[in-house]
Parts: structure tokens; sequence; C-alpha cells
């Protein structure tokens, strides 16, 4: 032992030993070998803090597709794109693929999915304001309803670009995920039938319906304005037995505005019920969801007294002065949800015409330039349209010059040319100029100035539906299930009557000779969807129209070719359209179906 | 007994064998300890830079070791397997900023037997590099000095712009658009000299010399007495700039200073102090605000686009806007431009600043040696503190300019009006951009014990623990490679080695509970030239046959905290109530996995090492099996696409790579002729065992294919009138003149599903070879080295020419109908074309070369012993690098695209000894 002993106590006299003992030591001492934190968000974080668990939704809310200028109309017979690599170029012009896929949503809407559902299972038991038990129920409430809308809008954009008659000849919709997966679940899930797909929206629609009553986010002062479902019992009520509108008005509002309320699940509603109606998804034209779609939007028209409703300015609310003019407690009667006002000029840089420092990106067509009625109403080529070839651009549609940047448009103080002599805006003449001989007006603010010696950033907001949408499909159902001219439900309009205010609101001549001389369902309805075409363009729902109407998909894009006196218009095409017929449906992703067996693809991908 | 059982303990460090490297090394350094060669297990390889140096003037670490070591591949790459951890001084840096004159040695651990004391980090291998000291025999002064020149090997040949103009006007007929540029114009741009008609080649000696200069000068001291030894140099390194325009100051200067001290404090313990400076400034000019170089411009930037500038004198001196000017070149020119380029790099050389890029490298390391005989006999300690710092950043005054578009006389070529794009403006501010930092502190402390018992058995061991620590301003998490290793070596009579090493590696990316893992390995030789029964034949000197097995941990190319799960926030969040109210989107990142455990590096070698003839011939084989195992990744494929984000990070991977290699050397003495020759062959190859992937074709897989395969379709030809027959391809219209690819799967569609293994980027087979021939104080010496079995894809904007890019002469013969059958190129196209322009075998090039790299004619000068200035040695050299190139695709790899070119050059020096 006293050997032992001497030696320990050599060792630890000699420094050395101990220096490296001390080493020893520091490997086990995990102060100074523990990573830095990084303060991750872990599961276990996310399921604890309600901003966080919100968060959830949040993510889900971000993967709702806007109808904001959209570079997809130049997948159409709209416009073309002069971006040499832009995705729509190749999608329209043959390259799209189950593998290339440039409208694919699948795995952003099913990730938004899962996040919703996973909102769900942890929402209940989270402590959003327990102190105030009011509150919290209240939170719940408004929670349950949001959640449940905003899946029942990413099923629709599946539903959308994924619905279609499978390789087995079946109308099929999408897989249904209403709960969350965790990694060990069985995600070999097959798809549903579409009609199955479209109830399971209208399901989470009547859900977030119970919940969400009011109409919009608007604080209430009296009880009368209390919307069905949120009386004194359920918002607590004071001392003298007043409701406290405070605790409805911190949760439902104004200061809401912006998230999902009962309005907009309700125009959600119209357009999933247009969608199913459609005849690519209506195979033996049930006029049951013609007239289903015709009520979901006749009603909510209603509620504004139809046609007196519409906006007058509704078909250029984008215009600087209305945009400016908005806010929350004032909005634009057009819009029905919006995404917050915004200073940027990134729509300009894209399209104004090279010479405006743009890009010139978006190029709308001749074929565009083409539905586009006269002044008095009438088709161009229509005997009584009064059309010059030589001035092809005069008494037209004021919405032509509205829309759309043509040669001798004046813009920003001169005049433009896109003929010969135009220099840098003239067609084809360098990489951002028009390829068509055309530029985008519609949805860029023309007093944005781009000069890299004072830029100015102004006002711009994205829309996710407006009124109009849900007049025209109004229009378009009703003419289909009623005709132009009957109105059973008496909603005091018709189809009829719905595409009278709106060309009436574009500027053409009243009265609407040509309108008035259109009797048949089938006449109307070219009109109805020429209509849509116009009122619509460059929102990004040209693409899905023509395939839920199973209309050509292969109109070659045309421009035009204008001489340098500006006296001779020489239309000439500019892109083929290469569809293949079975893309009136989209494909589900390629490695999806190599991953899943029961996931069947659609016909022909 | 108690004795005993602390030796046991205690180990030696694996000793390392001589390799074939043309050196007589004997003694090898490892960076930690330095032990005999003779009686290893072990394959490694070694060189002495100042025995190079001799014969050939090697600049760097990447000089020294390209072609020269058994195994390696390039500069930094041990076996095809990935990039060697570098360790200088027992502290992984980087080799850069070492003068190749202050190393001593450089020795290369192949396998992982021997590198496994180096952790986590040297899982592909390691390349230790000790610096030099000084010794307490002799003073020695050692002054050298060298002056070159460096000439581009190529330069990016561009069509002017009458030869774009009408080239692409082909284009755009091939689209069926009209022709934008006439005859006319095409004629003016092709005859017209004048600014109206740019031209511009951004690389003829208008712009770019035709070399540029670099000069090396250094002296170092070393010596010592009794009980102190020091070791001190200065290095100067210059090298000046191809650019012909703009500053003369455009230049780079380095200076290295290196110093270290050593002290005998007692008997038992010595001391040393090392300090280290290294500052490099590179001047150049300041492109694009910065974000982009001359070269970069050059690569991009149509001949026709405008005229860099205008000269004034041809400007009506009453344009208003000349009269306003502030900035121009010289007084002679206004930068040109237009609306879409408003700067142009010939204005920016001239008028945007000048640009500084500044390194700086500062360490230090202090290091005592405790002899511990007195406690046990062949027993010491050795303590090692180094800590680093190393900066970048640059400096710079941006100026803005305005440039103009001139608007031309009708007849004349006159001015008549200008158009301005753009402000001038001297900001005045000294910007201070691109800065990054790193300190690094490194402790090592290690236990060695040598000792022989009986005169027979000869019992080493040693207990090593290690750490560095990396802070870095690109990371919140200091990169850490903490270690206690050991190692046991037993060798019987210098003819039996068993040795045994083991590594108790720690990573703080893992969770708790997994934060250690044992790496054990094993190495037995046999040297069976000093058994009995070979004692006859003395024309062996060595002959060791070897085999070593390891299995090495690493977190190397892992991130931290994979094993939580983890949630991001969305790129914006979702806003309302316009803005005033919004809540950061929470997003999946991945689940958790607290299983996630080191990737491991299995590695199996045998190896033969032999001398014979007296060193005559030198010769080194080894072979070689490793795998990579439980490599971490998120098995993607067993997910959908939507839960690709909450997959987990996974031990899943394995890779393997194989091969052999073999080394030989020969010299032969003649009289006052000496040579040598030697030469060495690495034969790699790789395969992925197990990978998370799905595809509808079986040939898809990247499993079971080398880990560097090139992946594309397989090119048939190009269309001519028979496009519709066959398969239809996939990536837009095509027509004649188009690549025809073949349909592999016979879906009558050709897309990506047709893609193949068409290639490997990294050669399996590579080698060097060495000539050295002696005469007299002459020495000739050159070094060669190639590769065979790697290919390329051609895919830069040079060989790629499409929508509006620049030509170059490389689509001249393109095709058309009158080229059908001899176009090397498909058919022109103004658009963007997918078909033509994506990865296939139209665009493999063979990688084969054979280069000699570097030769060398050295001359000795006699020097009388005893002379006045005390000189020992003096010799003077000329030297070429980079000279010949022998390849099928020369052109291809000897030009750069966008980057600066690569030089080959010639210099001149002496070297003297003191």
């Amino acid at each position: 032992m006293k050997t032992i002993k001497n030696y320990q106590v050599s060792i630890f006299k000699s420094p050395f030993i101990a220096l490296l003992l001390l080493l020893m030591l520091c490997w086990s001492c995990n102060n100074l070998f523990e990573p830095v934190d990084e303060n991750h968000r872990t599961y276990e974080r996310v399921i604890h803090t309600p901003t966080d668990a919100e968060g959830l939704l949040a993510a889900a809310y971000l993967r709702i597709p806007a109808c904001a200028l959209s570079e997809l109309d130049a997948a159409t017979d709209n416009a073309v794109s002069n971006n040499k690599n832009s995705d729509m170029l190749r999608m329209a012009t043959g390259q799209w693929s189950a593998a290339y896929n440039p409208v694919s949503n699948w795995n952003s809407c099913f990730s938004g999915i899962l996040s919703v559902n996973q909102f769900l299972e942890i929402m209940p038991d989270m402590n959003w304001k327990k102190s105030v038990p009011y509150l919290n129920e209240l939170y719940l409430k408004r929670f349950n309803g949001e959640a449940h809308a905003v899946r029942a809008f990413l099923k629709f954009s599946l539903l959308q670009a994924a619905a279609g008659i499978d390789a087995n000849g079946e109308l099929a919709g999408i897989p249904l995920v209403n709960e969350y997966l965790t990694a060990d679940a069985d995600f070999n899930i097959p798809r549903a039938s579409f009609a199955e797909s479209v109830q399971s929206i209208y399901d989470d629609i009547d859900t977030a319906l119970v919940y969400l009553t009011m109409d919009d986010y608007k604080d209430v002062n009296n009880e009368a304005d209390l919307p069905a479902g949120y009386g004194k019992d359920v918002i607590g009520s004071d001392e003298q037995g007043r409701p406290l509108f405070s605790n409805y008005n911190v949760i439902f509002g104004t200061e809401m505005s912006q998230r999902i309320s009962g309005r907009i699940i309700k125009a959600l509603r119209a357009r999933v019920a247009l969608l199913a109606a459609s005849p690519a998804f209506n195979i033996k034209n049930d006029l049951a969801l013609w007239e289903k779609a015709a009520e979901y939007a006749g009603e909510l028209m209603k509620s504004i007294n139809g046609v007196s409703g519409l906006d007058p300015a509704g078909h250029r609310w984008y215009l600087k002065m209305y945009v400016d003019a908005i806010s929350i407690d004032n909005e634009q009667p057009e819009i029905i949800w919006r995404r917050g006002k915004q200073q940027h000029s990134e729509n300009e840089a894209e399209n104004f015409p090279p010479t405006f420092y743009g890009r010139g990106r978006i190029n709308p067509t001749q074929n565009l330039i083409e539905a586009f009625p006269m002044q008095n109403g009438y088709p161009y080529r229509h005997a009584s349209a009064g059309y010059d070839p030589r001035k092809p651009y005069d008494k037209r549609d004021p919405r032509l010059d509205l829309y759309i940047l043509r040669n001798g448009s004046r813009f920003k103080g001169t005049d433009l040319i896109t003929g010969v002599g135009g220099k840098e805006n003239a067609k084809d003449s360098v990489a951002n100029s028009t390829r068509t001989g055309y530029y985008l007006r519609k949805l860029v603010v023309e007093e944005t100035s781009l000069d890299p010696i004072g830029t100015t950033y102004l006002f711009h907001y994205d829309v996710f539906i407006r009124w109009t949408e849900i007049f025209l499909a109004y229009a378009e159902a009703a003419n289909e299930a009623w005709g132009p001219a009957l109105d059973p439900k008496a909603y005091g309009f018709t189809a009829r009557d719905i595409i009278r205010a709106i060309r009436k609101r574009a500027g053409i001549d009243q009265p609407d000779a040509y309108l008035n001389s259109i009797t048949g369902k089938a006449d109307m309805r070219t009109l109805i969807r020429n209509e849509r075409r116009l009122e619509l363009c460059f929102e990004g729902f040209r693409f899905w129209d023509l395939r839920r109407w199973k209309e050509n998909l292969n109109e070659t894009a045309r421009g035009v070719e204008i001489n340098a006196a500006g006296t001779a218009f020489n239309a000439v095409n500019v892109e083929q359209r290469r569809y293949e017929d079975y893309m009136y449906f989209g494909p589900l992703p390629q490695q999806e179906v190599l991953k899943y067996n029961a996931l069947i693809q659609n016909n022909g991908w | 007994m108690k004795r005993i059982y602390i030796i046991v303990f205690l180990g030696v460090i694996t000793n390392l064998s001589s390799v074939v490297s043309g050196q007589d090394s004997l003694k090898i350094k490892t960076g930690f300890t330095e032990i005999n060669p003779e009686a290893s297990a072990t394959a490694a390889g070694s060189i002495i830079p100042d025995d190079i140096l001799a014969y050939d003037n090697i600049r760097s670490v990447a000089d020294a070791v390209t072609g020269r070591m058994t195994g390696m591949t390039g500069s930094d790459n041990l076996r095809g397997i990935g990039t060697v951890l570098f360790v200088v001084d027992g502290v992984p840096r980087d080799p850069a900023f070492i003068n190749i004159n202050d190393i001593e040695q450089i020795t290369v651990l192949k396998d992982v037997h021997a590198a496994i004391l180096y952790g986590n980090s040297g899982a592909s291998g390691v390349v230790l590099i000790t610096t030099k000291h000084g010794s307490g025999k002799n003073k020695e002064i050692r002054v050298w000095g060298d002056y070159g020149i460096a000439q581009p090997r190529a330069l990016p040949q561009y069509l002017s712009t009458a030869d774009y103009m009408e080239n692409y006007n082909i284009a755009r007929i091939n689209d069926g658009m009209e022709a934008p540029y006439s005859d006319e114009t095409i004629e003016n741009f092709r005859y017209g000299k004048s600014y109206r008609y740019p031209s511009i080649d951004y690389y003829s000696d208008e712009f770019l010399k035709k070399q540029k200069t670099f000069s090396n000068v250094g002296i170092n001291l070393s010596g010592g007495s009794g009980i102190a030894s020091y070791y001190s140099s200065i290095i100067w390194d210059r090298q000046d700039n191809l650019l012909k325009i703009g500053s003369t100051n455009f230049q780079t200067n380095a200076f290295n200073f290196r110093g270290n001290v050593a002290l005998e404090v007692s008997n038992r313990i010595k001391t040393s102090i090392d300090a280290v400076a290294y500052f490099s400034e590179e001047s150049k000019p300041l492109i694009n605000g910065g974000a982009s170089d001359y070269w970069t411009e050059a690569a991009n930037l149509r001949p026709d686009r405008f005229a860099s500038f205008i000269p004034i004198g041809i400007i009506d001196p009453e344009v208003a806007l000349l009269q306003a000017h502030k900035l121009d070149i010289q007084g002679k020119y206004l930068p040109g431009g237009t609306l879409d380029v408003m700067t142009n790099p010939i204005a920016d050389i001239w008028l945007a600043g000048q640009r500084q890029d500044v390194i700086r490298d500062l360490s230090f390391a202090n290091k005592i040696d405790f002899d511990l005989g007195g406690l046990t006999e062949g027993l010491a300690l050795h303590t090692n503190i180094s800590f680093d710092i190393f900066s970048t950043c640059n400096q710079y005054v941006q100026n803005r300019y305005s440039v103009y578009e001139p608007v031309w006389d009708a007849g004349q070529d006159k001015v008549i009006d200008l158009k301005k794009f753009g402000e001038d403006a001297r900001s005045g501010i000294q910007q201070i951009g691109a800065t990054s930092g790193q300190r690094r502190i490194g402790i090592y402390l290690m236990l060695d014990y040598h000792r022989t018992f009986g005169g027979i058995h000869h019992l080493s061991g040693n207990l090593l623990g290690y750490t560095t620590h990396l802070y870095s301003t690109a990371s919140i998490q200091r990169d850490q490679n903490t270690n206690l290793g050991l190692c046991l070596a037993y060798d019987y009579g210098h003819r039996y080695i068993v040795d045994f090493s083991a590594a108790e590696v720690r990573s703080i990316k893992l969770h708790k509970g997994n934060r250690t893992a044992f790496s054990p390995s094993l190495a037995l030789a046999w040297v069976m030239s000093n058994e009995n029964f070979m004692a006859d034949a003395t024309w062996i000197d060595l002959l060791k046959v070897r085999a070593s097995a390891g299995m090495m941990h690493t977190d190397a190319s892992m991130g931290y905290f994979l094993y939580e799960s983890a949630y991001v926030t969305s790129p914006v969040p979702f806003y309302w109530s316009d803005r005033s109210r919004s809540r950061e989107g929470i997003m999946p990142g991945f689940n958790a996995n607290e299983q996630l455990y080191f990737e491991k590096r299995k590695d199996v070698n045998i190896g033969v090492e032999g001398s014979l003839f007296k060193r005559t011939l030198l010769f080194e084989a080894n072979g070689f099996i490793n795998r990579g195992a439980d490599l971490v990744t998120r098995a993607l494929a067993l997910y959908p696409g939507y839960y690709e984000s909450y997959a987990s990070y996974e031990n899943y991977g394995i890779e393997d790579h194989r091969g052999f290699e073999v080394g030989l050397q020969y010299r032969q003495k003649w009289g006052d002729f000496d040579a040598s020759i030697g030469g060495n062959i690495l034969y790699a190859t790789s395969k992925v065992v197990q990978r998370s992937e799905i595809y509808a074709d079986s040939y898809r897989y990247r499993t079971g294919k080398p880990v560097d395969a090139i992946w594309g379709l397989v090119a048939d030809g190009c269309y001519a009138d028979d496009i519709a027959e066959g398969a239809i391809p996939a990536f837009g219209a095509v027509q004649p003149g188009d690549i025809r690819y073949i349909d592999q799967n016979y879906d009558d569609v050709v897309n990506d599903d047709d893609e193949k293994m068409i290639g490997r980027s990294q050669a399996p087979r590579s080698f060097g070879v060495n000539l050295k021939l002696s005469f007299k104080g002459f020495t000739l010496f050159a070094l060669g080295t190639g590769r065979n079995g790697a290919s390329g894809i051609l895919s830069s904007s040079y060989y790629w020419a499409q929508g509006d890019s620049k030509y170059s002469t490389y689509m001249l013969n393109h095709w058309t109908e009158d080229t059908e059958y001899s176009a090397t190129y498909p058919r022109l196209s103004s658009q963007a074309n997918n078909n033509n322009f994506r990865s296939s075998t139209f665009w493999l090039y063979k990688n084969d070369y054979f280069s000699i790299d570097r030769i060398q004619l050295t001359y000795d000068v006699p020097i009388k012993a005893g002379n006045k200035l005390s000189l020992r040695n003096l010799s003077v050299f000329v030297n070429a690098v980079h000279v010949f190139t022998f390849s099928p695709s020369k052109d291809i790899l000897l030009l750069n695209i966008g980057t600066e070119p690569q030089y080959r050059t010639f210099s001149v020096g002496l070297k003297t000894l003191f």
C-alpha cells in the first residue's frame, strides 16, 4: 500500500502529468465540448409555443396560390414569353411531362395539407389565451374555421391540376389526407374518385362555415351585428349583461382582415362547384351540377344585391389611383380576398418594354387582340363590326388599350412603337423585345420608374378572389343550367344580365346590340367564355379554363408585324403549341407514381 | 508489475515505412513525433522538399506532391476517395500559405491505420507537413531568388462582330425568324475600322499582355549552439497582372515570415516557440462593383454590343453631355455602353476604382518535450499548443460613372450626339467587403514510449490526446476535432511487426448518448529481408510484406443537430391586415433521429515494399479496399415528395472504393553520370453500393455504378429529313440539325428517363513519371503526369452557343444542309435549345492526357572549400513548367472559360547556401 501511495504522490507532483490528467478530465467535461446552442425549433417547442403552432397554419396559408400577375398565360393562346428559358415556353412547346411539370403543386399543396392537419391535432390543447377562457374558445373557433378553409383551398388547387381520367379510365381525384402522417404511416394512398374529392372539399367548407359565420372581419359594436353563433354566451358579457364586443373584436375584428372569412369560403365553394360542373369533369353533363354552381355563386351575389353590386372599377382595380386609395377600412368593392399592399417594382421590371428598363417578358398574342370586340360590341370579324384592317386598334373594346400595349399606345408620355423603326421596343430586336408586337399593360403600374437613377416602388397587391370571377362563374353556370335568360331562383339576374353589366362596365356601347342578338345557350356560352378570357387575362385562369372546357389547346400563338409607317399589319405565327390530347388533365408527379403503386397516373402521362 | 502495467498503456505511434518516392529519407516526421521507418506496418510515403528543390524549383506543396506520391492523384486527392486532410505541424491548416522552402518534410498517410489518430476529418487520407526548425549543429544561411514569366496556355477565341452577325442570322432563320442583320451591316462591321462598328476582342493584345512576370526571393537562417537553436525565414513572392490597361499597380505581393526558437531548459526539458506571419495583397480592378471580374465579363460580353470607349476627338464638341461630363478615360475617351449594359469591364478598369484582396494569416505555437526517462526508461511527454488567426477581406473605393451611347452622323464617322446612362459619382467611401476570418486553437498532449528489451523485443507506444477547435465567421459552430488515440507496437527482431492503433473519436454533432466511437485498426508486417534464410540474398536490402485493416468513425460530412427534429421558418411570413400583422410560417426541416451515428470508413490494405541492389531499385505496391458505410443521408425514396422535408437524417448510404498502386524508382551511376528514373501508377475505381433512389428504368439507378458516374443521353447524330422517324424528343420541337438521342426504354419518347451512365468524371488510371540525369554538376530533371479513363461534358457558354449568347469559334462547323455529313456541331438557334444543350454523349470528351509538368536544368557551380564568403553551395537553374500536354482533348483541357487562363511558366534562378 505504501508504495502505491508514494507512486501516486510522485505522479501528482509532476505538473506535466497533472496537465495530462487535466486534458483527460476535459474529455469528460461537456461544457468545453458542446455544440453552440442554435436554439433550434424542435417538434417539442412547436407543440408548446402558440406562435409556432399558429405558424403551421401560416405555412399552409402561404401555400395557397394567388391569382396574381401570372406567367401561366404564356402557356396558352393568350401570350408568349420572351424569356428563352421560360418554363411556360418549355411546357407549351412540347416538354410538359410527369417528370417536368412547371404547374405541379402536388408537393406544395400536400405539404400545406399536412401542416394544417398537424395544426388541427395540436390546436385544441394549446394555450391560446387560457387566462381568458372566452378568448381561448374564440381562438379555437377561428382557427378551426380557418384551418378547414385553408385545407379546402389547397385541395381545390390539387384537384384543378391533377384530377382527370386515370389509366384505368376512371375519373379520379386526389388522395384524401385528412390527418397528419407520421414517418411510419402508410403513404401508399390511392386517389379518391373525383366526386369524393369534391365532396371532401365541400365537407371542409361546411365545417369552416360552422365557425366562420361572418362575411368579413369587421369590428362589431352592437349586438345586432354579431354574426350567428357569437352571442353573449360565446363571447362573454360584462357586469351590465352587455356582450363583451372587445372579446369578439380581438378574434374576429377588422384587424383580422385578409385572413379567410365566411364570404371567402363561399366564393371558394362557387369556384369548386364550377370546376365540378365543367365539361372535362362533368362527363354526362349533369345539369344539377351546373345548377349547384349557379346557386353557390348566385347566393353570394345576392348578398351584394346582384348586378348593382358590381364594382364599376372592377376591371381596372389595379390602377395606381385605386390601389393607393384602399385600406382595410376602405376596401375596393371588387376584392373578396387579397394580400396586403406592398411597394415593389417586380411586375414592371419583368414587363415594361425595354426602353423603359423592363424585360418585356409577357407578350400578349394577336389571338388575344382578336378576342377583344369592337367598341360597338361586335366581334371584329362580324359584318357589323366596322373593323378597319389598316387601323386595327381603332374603335375597339376599351379593355384592349387598358390591358395591352400595342403599336401606337401612349405609355409614360410617349408613343410606343413595336413595328419597324421602334428600336429596342420593336418586335424581335433585342433579347428583351416583344416577340408578338405587344407588351403587357394589365397589372403593371405605369407610373413606376425603373430608371436606375430614381427607381420608384409603387403599391401593388395580389388578389386571391375577386367579384368579377364570381359573376362570370354565375353567368357560365346559369347559362348551362337555365339558359341565357331564365332566373328560376329569383335572384333578380340572369346570365345575360351579368354579361351585359360586365360589358357595359368595360365601355361597350349601349344598347349592346350584339349581346341582344344572342339568344341560344351555345352562342351565349361562346360569348361568356370570351368575356371570361378578357376580364381574367394574365391572372392565371386561361390555362385551366381551356382544359375544363375541353377547348383547343393548340391555337398557334400569333403576333403582328407592322411596317415603319404603321399602316400595314401582318399577322405571323410566333410559337406553336404542342399539347397532346391527354393534356386536358395534368400529370401526377412521376416520382410519386413510381413510389406508390396505389397511385394511378392520369391517362396518357 | 506496476511499471509494466503502465507500459502496456503506452505505445508507439506507428512506424511509417519509407516509400518509393525517389528520396533517401530515413526518419519520418508525423507531426506528433519522429519515428524510424525501417520497422513499420503501414502504407505511407514521404518526401523532403529541400532534396527536390536541389533540382526542381517547386513553389508549393501541390507542386511537390503532384506526380511524385504513389497513391495520390493531383495535388490533394488520395486514391480517388476524397480530399485529404492537410496537417501542418500537428494541426489541420491550409498548406497554400506555407512556402515550400520552409517545409522540412511532407508525408502521405494512405491507409486508415495510419490516419486514424487524426480522427474524424482524416477519413479520406492525411498529408502531414512538418516545417523547418533549427538544429543545434551548424549554422546555415540560404539565400535564393528566381524570376520568370507566365504565358497563357490558351485563350478563348470568340467570333468577331461580323462573323457573329452572319451566324446569328443563320440561327434566326433556323428558328423561322427574319435575319436581323443585313449584308451591308455585316460588311460595315467587317471592314469598318471605326468605333462606329465595334468588334471588341477582350482577349486581344489591346487589353492583355503576352505574359506576366513573377519573382520569388527569400532568405533563411538556421543554427544553434549548446542549449538554443533557431530558424528564421523571410520570403517575398510577387506576380503582376495580365491586364495591359489600367493601373500598373495591379499585382499580387505575398510576404512570409517564419521563425522559431528552441531551448533546452534542462537536460530533460526542451521547449520551442514558433511564430508565422503571412500577408498577401492582390490589387486588381473593381469590376462590376466587385460582383464580377475581367475574365467573367470577357466571356459573356458580345463583341457587337457597344464600343467600350468613344474617342472624345470624334465627338462634336458642342454636344452638351460632352461638355458636362465629369469622368473620362485619360482625357481621351468616354466610356461606352447602352441602356441594358451600363458598366463594362474596360471602363471599370479605368474608372471604377481599384480593389485590394487581402489575406492575413498568423500563427503561434508552443511546444514542450519532457524526457520522462526518470519515471521509466524510454518514456517522453510532448505538449503542443497552437493558435492561428486567418482573415481575408477586400477593400475598395467605388466610383460610379455614366456610359454613353453615340449617335453617329449619317455620313462621316462623327458623333453628333450622345445618350447618357447612369451617373458620375465618386463616393469617396472606403468599402470593406467579403470579410471572413478563422481562428484555430490546437492542443495535443502525447506520452511517447520506445524501449528495446533484450536487444530483440522492441516495444513502443503512445497515448495521444488531441483537440482542435476552428472558429469561423462563416458558422456559429466551431469545427471541432477531438480525439484520444492509442498506438501499441511490438517488433520482434525487426522481422515481425504487430501494430495496433485505436482512437476514441468524439463528435459534438451527435446526440449525447452517441458522441464517442471507438475506431480500431491492426497492421501486421513481415520484414522478410531480415530473416536468416534470406541472409545470403545480399542483393535484397529490404523486402517487406504488410497488411492492415481498420475502421475509422467520422462526422466530417455531417451538420450540427441533425439528430433533433427541426422546423424552419418560411422565406416570407404570412401577412394580414395590410401587412401590419404577420406570422412566420413554420415548416418542417427534418424529423428527429436520436440514433444518428458516425459514418464509417472501413479500410483493408495489403502491400509489399522493398529495396534491391543497394538501393538501386526501390519498389512499392499496395492494394486497397475502402468502404464508406452508414453514410448520413435522407432516405427520400422512402417517402412521398411532400414528406421529404420531414424525412430524418439516417445512416444509410454505402460506397466502395478499391484499387491498387505501384511505384518504382531506379537509379544507376556510371562514373560522373548519374541517372534515375521512376514512376507510379494508381488504379482506383468506386461503386455506389446503397443509396435511396427510385427510377422507372433500372439503368438509371446510381446504385452499382461508380460514385463519379456521368449521366446523360446517348446521342445518335443529328436529325436530317428523318424527323418523323423514331422516338419523339420531349425537349421541344426538333428540326434538321438538332441532336437525335437513343430511346433507351423504347417508350417512343426521348426524355430524362433515357439517361444512362455515359462516362466517369474521375480517372480510374493516373500516373506520374520522373527522370533525373546528372553529369558533372549539370542536372536535367523532368516530371510528367497523366490520366486515362475519365471524361467530361462540355457545357459552358463557350461550347453551348444558344439564345443571344456570345459565339465562339467552336460552333463554326455547325450543321447546315450542306454540311450535313461533316458538321461537328448541331444547327444554330437563337432560342434556348433544350434538346441540344443537355448532358449527352454529343458533348462528351475524353479527359485523357499526358503532361510534361516540369523540366529543369540545374548547374551546381563548383565551390572552393573555405572561400572568403564561406559559400558552401551555389546553383543556378532554368526551368519550364506546364509546357507540353498531349491529349485528344488538348484544346478543351487547356482552355479556361470565364476565369484567368492557365499559364505555362519559364524561370531562371539561383540558390546559395552559406
